[in-house]
């Protein structure tokens, strides 16, 4: 070893410059983190992956979208949280006899974010073009003949068919009036062309025409949502002065922020992120129950879903998922099971059989239906994390007890919309979720059910069941009891059919810190901005 | 060339790339052996033979299956579970093990086929000149000016996820290199004597390419190679993290990091094979890096 | 000199040709098409709706045809409309690129800064422990996956212990300065709000070091060879005979011609920054071009995935010339060709 120069101090100066700059750098980090919100709270921030692709209502379809639509736009009617109508933009709302006229009566002192008032034309207008743009909501008007305004205050929608669902489907938030002439001007139309006609959907990145408590002050997108209080809004204050919807892209990131005050309320939390937050002094959780459902889909008219043809087979599949583990391994056993495609609690779900694992019962179809040596499927899935349910985790959960039975599942996760454009082809087994559009289970019969129109009998490649199909048509003409009965049969049925077997009704964690309250989850709003603020003082 | 001055002043690669000394100079074997025995190689080596042996007997080294339900989830590392166990309550431990056996063998297998790939067409471009070694080298730019991340991604996203994808995709992005490489070689090996003196003793073209060029010009890929492999496990692995590489069940390192990632508090998902990532990846950018050392080649800076 | 810059732009429309034809066509070889982002996946069992958003979007005409469509418009400076966030490319990419610069140029300073000092460091105590410790540093740099350090770092310093600043470009409640640069911290300063400054760069920092760390090996290694290099030559030896310190000669001569070749990082490593930012941008949820990249590329949005490589090619292209004419100044031995 070389002894040590003397000089070594000396020499070290550019060393030491440098380190110097750097240590300032390194405190300046830490002042900034250390530096407290200074601002009055007076606007929230809301953290969540926003699954935003337009602003445009009328071409949207997502949950960030009902928070956003609901906030800035009105529909006529609203849901309460126990599913009763109650007015919001209408005052007054009755259907013929033969429930396929329905007219709407409007409120007289309803203003836009612009000061002109809220008229039938607008009515008519939004939900024209809400028909003709062909978007993602355009089935809300499906049916829908004619639209028309006798005066300034009264709308009158014409239906095909009995349509007994029409009141609950316009307190969905899509159905939300535009200001027609601020709209038209900037390019949006209704004509009959307005699919390829219209120009506006740009324009609604940047600016809202609604007449709710909020206006839209900026998006950015993969970044925030911002609105801002609408101080022409003719009803009553709202509780903020802004909201911010922050894109926040995971849970353990809200879980994170939620932590550090970065967010006031996390709304995607995983169930597993709840053992942190549960006794934070600084922070407020509930569990709620939820309308939401995650499901296994089978497609027997489609290639590769051939072994599922024979309902013993897609009995056995019911039967050998093990939805104890499932619903421990996705949500922390924090979900309930359910039989069919209608949420518990909705009409027509009373005294249906909810599934049960029973490994040596399916075992035993399968042998029945010629299975005895197992059986390979194909399963394609979007990987994505929805209501707290991890898709990939499931997946894999359901590949484990299938598997217990013989059933081999061949994984394939694809990006969502890779995933939706395969799912035209057909997937033998697919996973997706079901997030309530309004309070009436019409819509899920009309999504899941063996009836014309259907989703999922089209992608499913299984033909209309005639019992079914007159069953949801004397359903919509019905109302009270006789249609909860309607609904209770298409129920069963559907449950029979076993092409779509729910796997949890995940409960949802609302998280929150713990100077907010009222924090919910809406049917129609996802998060209702009227009943959620700050706690006074 | 795009990267015609390159970062010391002189080409990427010297023209005395393998150490001056012409093929088959006669050095007896056990002292050329001996340069390679440099404390940093031999650490290197090392740890790259205990995860090859790993590899080998990941199913005898594992306490539990890898893809099977072992204990409670997400418990944290214990005597049972010595990483904790995933969200489905999976051994990580067992998983990490079983990773290598995915990890090691895929980057090996990209990057020997990108080197090929790269040397073919560098070879054939370095030989024939004229207008095919234009076409060739602005292909090789074109796909070098393409952020290699992006183009992989582009490519994963046309095939689908997959591992075999993401291999593919990586050796699209990743051939370009060794083209050049080798192609710089043979332009400066082309024009010494004693290739001249074979060309001129009647031997053809490519007999003079397979037995005095190509050999004499392998040293520098081998070396790149090594040390391109550390990248390469990285690259796979960020694929995966980006839900472009291996489907589940499967324990391959990246798609953890994802999982762990989902479960942020739950550090030790990601914490697993996150080290045995970079263990791996330590020792093998060591032996590159002594390598390029000890043989004394130049090779471009990264 | 000058016919070189000459050659080298002409090649570059070729070269970005190349880029936005190879993009284009790996868009659009996907076997699966984009609809589900315009129409919803509800609706692509729909005809009518389908054929509406097919002609809307252009999606209906033959790949020829939309390809030249593309380039007549992008000879125009129109990139098109990205399907998934329905603005135009260009002015998406114009709002992120600003984020991902800042990030880059700050890892790129860290690289510098911390990579000469660890390089002289190791030069001036060649052979001994220190330098060992520096190369291993060096290795190790380059060995780290970012994407997992990343998380570690924000478990550790932002989760746990709470001393660094979280994901994002600022904090939560903090307004972002009036836009002049698009870079937060110089629009802080240029707006003379200290604190924002602060938090901009409290911010850039984490992701900023994470990121250099894949460089540091290649300044560590080229600014310590260059020390050893220049040390033995001539002028160092006379300077020390006529009297000054080895310190003084270090410092005065030698430091400053051996950092010269470490401009050329600058270049080399623009690839490696973009990769550093796609994984970074991702787990720091920087809004830049990386997380726009793999969001489009997860939504097989084909508008916006050209026009991410467009970018990136283009960037790297520049960059590369710009460090071979910045070096060729410098350093007068450099002859370009």
């Amino acid at each position: 070893m070389s002894p040590i120069p003397l000089r070594r101090a000396r020499k070290s100066r550019v060393v030491a410059r440098a380190a110097a700059a750097m240590a300032v750098a390194i405190g300046l980090a830490a002042c900034s983190s250390a530096a407290p919100a200074t601002q009055e709270r007076t606007g929230i921030i809301l953290g969540r992956a926003m699954d935003v692709t337009t602003l445009d209502i009328s071409r949207s379809l997502c949950d960030t979208c009902q928070i956003y639509n609901a906030a800035v736009y009105e529909s006529l009617l609203h849901a309460t949280p126990e599913g009763e109508l109650e007015p919001l933009l209408a005052e007054k709302w009755e259907a013929n006899a033969d429930n396929t006229q329905f007219t709407f009566t409007l409120r007289a002192d309803a203003v836009f974010s612009d000061g002109s008032p809220v008229e039938a034309k607008d009515v008519v207008w939004s939900w024209e073009r809400l028909k003709n743009l062909a978007g993602s909501p355009s089935y809300f008007m499906a049916g829908i003949t004619k639209v028309e305004a006798p005066d300034a205050r009264t709308v009158v929608a014409t239906s095909e068919l009995p349509n007994s669902a029409f009141f609950n489907i316009v307190s969905a938030g899509y159905t939300g009036i535009i200001n027609s002439d601020v709209a038209a001007e900037n390019g949006a139309t209704a004509d009959a062309n307005a699919a390829s006609s219209d120009q506006a959907e740009q324009w609604f990145l940047s600016n809202s025409a609604g007449s709710g408590q909020y206006v839209l002050d900026s998006y950015a997108e993969g970044s925030q949502l911002v609105l801002k209080a609408n101080d022409k809004y003719w009803g009553e204050k709202p509780n903020f002065t802004d909201v911010t919807i922050k894109e926040v892209t995971d849970s353990s990131a809200q879980l994170q922020q939620l932590q550090q005050g970065d967010i006031d309320v996390a709304m995607q939390l995983s169930f597993d992120a709840l053992g942190q937050i549960e006794n934070a002094p600084n922070l407020t959780t509930e569990v709620v129950p939820s309308p939401n459902f995650v499901y296994i889909a089978l497609s027997p008219g489609k290639a590769g879903g051939e072994a599922l043809q024979d309902p013993r087979v897609r009995e056995a599949v019911r039967k050998a998922i093990d939805y104890t583990s499932v619903i421990d391994a996705t949500v922390a056993g924090n979900g309930e099971k359910q039989a069919t495609g209608v949420p518990n609690g909705f009409e027509g779900t009373e005294g249906l059989p909810l599934p049960e694992y029973d490994p040596e019962g399916a075992k035993a179809l399968l042998a029945e239906a010629g299975h005895g040596g197992g059986l390979t499927l194909q399963a394609v899935f979007p990987t994505f994390t929805i209501y707290g349910v991890n898709f990939a985790t499931m997946m894999q959960s359901i590949q484990q007890s299938l598997g217990g039975v013989g059933i081999q599942l061949d994984l394939q996760p694809l990006e969502y919309q890779a995933w939706a454009d395969r799912l035209g082809e057909g997937i033998p087994v697919t996973a997706v979720y079901f997030a309530p559009d309004h309070p009436d289970s019409i819509q899920y019969f009309q999504y899941f059910g063996l009836i014309e129109g259907s989703v999922w009998a089209e992608r499913a490649g299984v033909p209309v069941n005639p019992q079914q199909q007159q069953l949801a048509v004397a359903a919509l003409s019905q109302t009270g009891a006789e249609r909860t009965a309607s609904y209770t049969e298409l129920a069963k049925l559907m449950y029979n059919d076993a092409i779509i077997l729910p796997v949890v009704n995940p409960q949802y964690l609302l998280a929150s810190s713990a100077d907010v309250t009222g924090n919910n989850l809406d049917i129609t709003r996802n998060l209702d901005l009227t009943r959620i603020k700050f706690n006074a003082g | 060339m795009t990267l015609a001055a390159a970062p010391t002043g002189t080409p990427a690669v010297g023209p005395d790339g393998p150490g001056g000394t012409p093929p088959g100079a006669s050095v007896p074997v056990r002292l050329r052996l001996r340069r390679f025995r440099t404390p940093s190689i031999v650490l290197g080596a090392a740890v790259v033979a205990l995860w090859v042996l790993v590899i080998a007997f990941a199913g005898v080294i594992a306490p539990y299956d890898p893809y099977a339900v072992a204990g409670p989830r997400l418990s944290p590392p214990s005597g049972e579970f010595l990483l904790g166990t995933d969200t489905l309550g999976r051994d990580v431990l067992s998983r990490v093990l079983h990773g290598a056996r995915l990890s090691l063998p895929i980057a090996l297998a990209t990057i020997s086929i990108a080197a090929l790939v790269g040397c073919v067409i560098g070879a054939v471009a370095g030989f024939y000149g004229g207008i095919v070694d234009s076409v060739l080298m602005r292909l090789a730019d074109i796909t070098m000016a393409f952020p290699s991340i992006l183009l992989a991604m582009a490519v994963a996203a046309a095939l689908g996820p997959g591992l075999t994808n993401s291999f593919l995709a990586i050796v699209v992005v990743w051939w370009p290199i060794y083209a050049r490489l080798i192609r710089g070689q043979i332009l400066s090996i082309k024009e010494r004597e004693y290739v001249m003196s074979a060309r001129a003793i009647g031997m053809s073209r490519l007999t003079t390419l397979r037995k005095h060029v190509l050999p004499h010009a392998m040293t520098p890929v081998l070396v790149s190679a090594t040390m391109d492999l550390g990248m390469i496990i990285i690259l796979v692995a960020s694929l995966s993290f980006l839900g472009l590489g291996a489907l589940p069940p499967s324990p391959e390192w990246g798609a953890m990091i994802t999982e762990g990632s989902a479960n942020f508090y739950q550090w030790w998902i990601a914490a697993g094979p996150g080290l045995a990532m970079v263990t791996i990846v330590l020792a093998v950018n060591f032996l590159g890096d002594s390598l390029r050392d000890v043989l004394n080649v130049r090779t471009r800076v990264r | 000199m000058i016919r070189f810059v000459a050659k080298r732009l002409a090649l570059m429309p070729l070269l970005l040709w190349g880029i936005v034809t190879i993009a284009f066509l790996l868009s659009h070889a996907v076997a699966d098409n984009p609809l589900a982002s315009i129409v919803g996946e509800r609706n692509l069992g729909n005809p009518d709706i389908v054929r509406a958003a097919t002609e809307r979007w252009g999606l209906d005409k033959s790949l020829p045809e939309q390809y030249f469509l593309y380039i007549a418009n992008l000879l125009q400076g129109d990139m098109g409309t990205s399907f998934r966030t329905k603005a135009p490319v260009g002015s998406d990419l114009a709002d992120r690129l600003p984020a991902t610069l800042e990030l880059a140029a700050m890892a790129l300073v860290f690289a510098i800064v911390i990579g000469t000092l660890l390089g002289v460091l190791a030069a001036r105590m060649r052979g001994r422990i220190v330098d060992s410790v520096v190369r291993v540093l060096a290795l190790l740099g380059s060995s780290l996956p970012v994407f997992w350090v990343g998380l570690i770092f924000l478990f550790i310093f932002y989760a746990s212990l709470g001393v660094a600043a979280g994901p994002g470009r600022l904090s939560a409640r903090v307004i972002p300065p009036p836009d002049a640069t698009g870079f937060y911290t110089v629009d802080a300063l240029l707006a003379g709000d200290w604190p924002l400054f602060v938090d901009a760069f409290g911010h850039l920092l984490m992701p900023a070091l994470i990121m250099s760390l894949a460089l540091l090996g290649t300044v560590i290694r080229i600014v310590r060879s260059q020390m050893l290099e220049e040390q033995g030559s001539d002028y160092a030896r006379t300077a020390r005979a006529k009297g000054m310190t080895r310190g003084q000669v270090l410092n005065r001569h030698v430091l400053r011609n051996a950092i010269t070749p470490v401009i050329t990082i600058v270049g080399v490593s623009v690839g490696l920054l973009i990769m550093g930012a796609v994984l970074i941008e991702t787990i720091f949820s920087w809004n830049g071009i990386g997380t726009y990249a793999v969001e489009s590329s997860r939504a097989l949005d084909f508008p916006a995935i050209t026009g991410v490589c467009l970018v990136g090619g283009c960037i790297f292209l520049v960059a590369n010339l710009v460090t071979d004419i910045a070096y060729a100044v410098v350093d007068p031995r450099v002859r370009l060709s």
